[in-house]
């Protein structure tokens, strides 16, 4: 039926619908069509079950940030402390002994820290959830949830992508701040051990301004846009694989590695488009000087 | 009497392994009254269980037209929320399905949170409580659904369907893994649902003395054909020969 409809339409038209339906039925396609039903769920919350999803989404808030910080932190600690050991050894050698902090802003804030905070997430809540979703179709609940007339996107879907954009948020800012800090405090313990072997002097008031003069508007907007897209994209791709599981259990490892995979090439490859960014910025500040 | 539920010409397929094509409902037909029992009995892989889901929305079939309350239903996305909600219908499934990270008494609680929020906490905790009462797993309601017994679990699960007082109620296998006892309350509940509630109540099962128990009629799904549904009186008079002899075989005893 729909095929003869179809050839009443003109070429242009035809080659559109197909092409549209490629699209839709292409892996991106998919991500699109969950993320943007469950953003649309999120912004038609009846008032009245406002205290029922509100609830959805503080547990997957709780879940993903607060019960994912221990990890989160202890990455942050090793990773500002990694970072900053080898400034200490390297960068007085170039004559860079001040700049500590603009490549702690660097690495920590622009690159490293919403990236691996994104790995880890995608790997801990991501993984979980995708396999959370995939024991559900499989146990029927979310079949069980649509005869009680409870969409699973507005249950499962809109709380999980919510509450994980707001996580992700929350956790870079933590990241950050805890490699950042604890960076200086590793760097200044091991200055003031191999004094007679390091030509390095690190004190905050240098190391914090060094840190704001790295800071470029561009951050600022980048320290939110960046985690909440990675957020979007490991739940997003969590959901899609999770409840893409039919009633196979076999099905549900294969669905929770696919998330984690996808989301860490999508994180990157968002990554490298949003670096673009401070690249546009960074032309357009040339431009303006000359 | 009104018509509860109808199927017309529905057929039913989908693609097996090897792309050959399993034929699960063929022009099927069947029209349920208000405060009908029907019982949906068959042999093993004929396609009961997918008739129940056709019934509750969760699977599209190709062709066919289904009505409820004399209302012909359009087949789109979300059609089940569509069913359940404007057509009062709920699903008692064979596994229970109840949702695993949430407490038995929340499990209930859930449909009636989510449709009626302008009820009080206390008035649902009394409704959950006597659904809980009636259903004899009242000492549960703070425990997993992991913790119960396959009984419990089914009892759990049809409370859960009771919740929002349903028109329709669609059951797969009630009564599969409950002692004589349990049985025995699960029809007198049934029974009670649709005296009292005036409910229409479909649903699948190999245990043919049950339509006795409940004075129901039982329908025959063999080969994708659904056949006329009989009275359990009238089981070993019908003339299709496949029907006489799963009777006999559901009737003997170790059937």
């Amino acid at each position: 039926m729909a095929i003869e409809s179809k050839e009443h339409y003109s070429l242009p038209a035809r080659v559109l619908y197909t092409l549209g339906m490629l699209w839709l039925m292409s892996l991106p396609g998919k991500l699109s069509v969950i993320f943007f039903k469950g953003l649309w769920a999120f912004f038609t919350i009846d008032s009245r079950r406002f205290r029922t999803e509100f609830k959805q989404i503080i547990l997957q808030v709780y879940f993903t940030g607060v019960e994912a910080f221990p990890l989160v932190a202890l990455v942050a600690v090793l990773l500002g402390s990694l970072t900053i050991t080898q400034a200490v050894t390297v960068m007085p050698k170039v004559g860079f002994s001040d700049f500590f902090g603009s490549l702690m802003v660097i690495v920590i804030v622009r690159e490293l820290g919403p990236v691996l905070t994104a790995f880890l997430i995608a790997g801990r809540t991501g993984a979980a959830l995708a396999a959370y979703l995939g024991n559900m179709k499989v146990e029927s609940e979310v079949d069980a949830l649509e005869t009680m007339g409870i969409d699973p996107i507005r249950y499962l879907v809109m709380p999980a992508m919510i509450g994980g954009m707001v996580a992700m948020l929350i956790l870079n800012m933590f990241f950050s701040s805890i490699a950042i800090v604890v960076g200086y405090i590793v760097a200044k313990g091991l200055i003031s051990v191999m004094q007679n072997m390091l030509d390095s002097k690190l004190i905050w008031d240098h190391y914090w301004e060094s840190i704001l003069m790295g800071l470029k508007p561009m951050d600022f907007i980048m320290v939110i846009v960046k985690p909440v897209i990675f957020g979007a994209i490991i739940t997003t791709n969590a959901c899609l694989f999770g409840t893409s599981v039919k009633k196979d259990v076999r099905e549900v490892p294969k669905a929770t590695s696919r998330s984690v995979v996808y989301s860490f090439i999508f994180v990157v490859l968002s990554d490298l488009l949003l670096s673009l960014a401070y690249m546009f910025d960074y032309i357009r500040n040339l431009s303006s000087v000359f | 009497m009104m018509e509860s539920v109808a199927i017309k010409d529905v057929s039913f397929s989908y693609r097996e392994r090897g792309n050959t094509v399993r034929m699960v409902l063929d022009k099927a037909n069947l029209v349920v009254q208000q405060k009908d029992i029907l019982c949906i009995c068959g042999q093993s892989g004929q396609g009961k269980s997918t008739l129940l889901r056709i019934l509750a929305g969760l699977e599209h079939p190709q062709e066919g037209q289904l009505f409820y309350s004399g209302i012909e239903s359009e087949l789109h996305d979300h059609y089940a929320l569509k069913v359940a909600l404007e057509h009062k219908v709920a699903f008692v499934f064979q596994n229970s399905a109840l949702i695993s990270n949430l407490r038995v008494f929340d499990n209930i609680a859930l449909p009636i949170r989510y449709h009626q929020p302008g009820r009080s906490e206390s008035d649902i905790r009394d409704q959950v409580e006597g659904l809980l009462s009636s259903m004899m797993v009242a000492e549960y309601k703070d425990q997993f659904p992991y913790t119960l017994s396959a009984g419990a679990l089914r009892r759990v699960s049809i409370a859960r369907a009771l919740a929002l007082e349903p028109r329709i109620l669609l059951m797969d296998e009630p009564t599969t893994g409950l002692d004589a006892k349990n049985r025995r309350s699960l029809l007198a509940l049934i029974d009670n649902q649709r005296s009292l509630r005036h409910a229409t109540i479909i649903m699948v099962t190999h245990d043919l003395p049950i339509a006795k128990d409940l004075d129901a009629r039982v329908s025959f799904l063999h080969k994708g054909k659904l056949s006329e549904p009989i009275h359990h009186d009238d089981l070993l008079l019908a003339q299709e020969e496949h029907i006489r002899d799963l009777v006999e075989e559901l009737d003997r005893p170790n059937g």
